[in-house]
This record gives C-alpha cells, structure tokens and sequence, in this order.
C-alpha cells in the first residue's frame, strides 16, 4: 500500500535527494590554513637555502646532520604545499557559490594559479615561487573576506617569514 | 502544494532506521497543528547549501531544534550546523515504501 502511492507521489512530483551523511556543510571556513601553509613553504624554503654547501672532507656526523635538516625541511616543505592545496581545494569545492563567481569573475583563475604554484613550490627550492604562492592565497583571502561582508587588512606577519598576510577585520555594515 | 513529498535517503546517519537509497515520504503538514517532538524523524534545509537533511530531534531547546543522526559513529549533528530553526523544517518523516 505504501509503495502504491509512495509511486504515485513520486509521478506527480519526482522524489528528491536528502542528505543523511556526516559531510554536511559545516559553514566553518577559512583560508587562514591556507595561509599559514603558505608561510611554512616560504620558511622551508629559506632554511633549505641557507643550509651551508656540503663539502667532501665532512666527516660522517656532520654530513649526517645536513642530509638530515635537508631531509627535514623538504618533508615538511612538500607536507605543507600539499596542505595549501587542500585547503584551496575545500574553499573552491565546498564553500565558494556561483554567485561569489558572478562578483570576482577571476575566481577559477586565482584558484587554478595557487594550485600550480602550490606544485611547484614542491618541486622547486625558489624562494620567488614560494612568495608568489602567499601572494596568490593572500588574493583568494581578500576575496573570501569581501564574500563574508568582511573588511580586511594587510601586515607583515608575526612569524619569521615577515611577508605581509591578508586578516580580516570587522563586519562591515 | 502536495502535503507529502517524497524523498530518496543518500548516507548512512539514520542507520538502522534509514539506510542509502531507501524511499520514504515526508509529511509537511506534521506540525501545522502540533510541535515537533523529541524523537520526531525531520527533514530541514540547511542554510549554508540549500540541501534537504534528514536526522532525529534530540533535544527541544528555546531557540530551536536539537539533532542528530541515529548512527553514533557516521552522524554529524547540530553542532556541526547549528541549531535547527522551526521555519527550516520541512516536515516529519512518514513511512518508507
């Protein structure tokens, strides 16, 4: 009997889908991660650059210590670009709407941009592509931001990197 | 304008109630002359992407809706996506077919 006319309801007006799954949009984001992954590669790569040049008479101990840092460094370098690449991911998937699209039509651009730089900071020990790569996420913050009704702001972070980080500020009225 | 709806089940937060790919019929008139109920099975919009949830209210609270999932280990519930307001309720879970 239930099925009879659950199939009727279903001809007049066709079922629709409804969510009983733990992915539930949250409406928890932010490109704060993003960011901070960010400065961790432009760290990395810093210290893998100031790393001093191995030299043939080390002994063992001390050629230990350098592979090691060496080792260190690039594992979280790549960890870290990976994580920006995450982070982006969930903000372009989950949170940005087509309507967001409509007001920055560069959206997709500035998303695809970080995801190649954010690969390429892994493959490269550049301190001018780990720059680029903040910069391009600092973008997508200011947008996310502005998406919120937030105002934000702009300075030289707290953190060794010293590179300047988009924070938003007050909601604006 | 129909008083039921039909619905299909996509995840796994009702089990064992309701499992992935189960029918079931909603009653959007359920609480035009009475309040929902601890233990009510709901559908409600979630704000954030327009999508129809599914879960059991917990909890009647001042501001609203209290829910979850009946599978402990699978569920989000409203923690994760606030209180349930009385106008994002659609209607209470009929019977499946």
């Amino acid at each position: 009997m239930n099925k009879v006319f659950g199939k009727l309801i279903d001809f007049i007006s066709p079922p629709t889908l409804v969510y009983a799954h733990c992915d539930i949009p949250c409406g928890i984001y932010d490109p704060h991660n993003a960011q901070m992954a960010a400065h961790t590669v432009i760290r990395m790569t810093t210290l893998i650059n100031e790393l001093p040049e191995p030299k043939p008479d080390w002994k063992k101990k001390e050629a230990d210590s350098w592979a090691h840092k060496l080792s260190r460094y690039t594992s979280v370098k790549e960890e870290h670009a990976e994580l920006v690449n995450r982070e982006i991911r969930i903000l372009w998937a989950d949170y940005f709407k087509p309507e967001h699209l409509n007001k920055h039509p560069k959206l997709h651009e500035i998303v695809w941009n970080i995801l190649k730089t954010a690969s390429k900071a892994r493959q490269e020990v550049d301190i001018q592509v780990a720059d680029k790569l903040l910069d391009e996420v600092n973008t997508l913050a200011e947008i996310f931001w502005q998406t919120k009704n937030m105002g934000h702001t702009k300075f030289r972070a707290p953190y060794p990197t010293e590179r300047e980080t988009v924070y938003p500020t007050s909601k604006k009225n | 304008m129909l008083p039921i709806r039909s619905f299909i089940v996509k995840g796994h937060s009702m089990q064992p109630s309701l499992s992935e790919g189960d029918h079931i019929l909603v009653n959007k008139w359920a609480y035009l002359f009475s309040r929902p109920k601890v233990g009510d099975v709901v559908v409600f919009k979630s704000i954030n992407e327009g999508k129809y949830i599914l879960k059991r209210i917990q909890k009647i609270a001042t501001q609203g809706l209290i829910v979850r999932g009946d599978n402990k280990v699978d569920s989000a519930d409203s923690s994760f996506f606030g209180i349930i307001k009385p106008e994002q309720v659609l209607g209470r879970f009929l019977t499946k077919y």
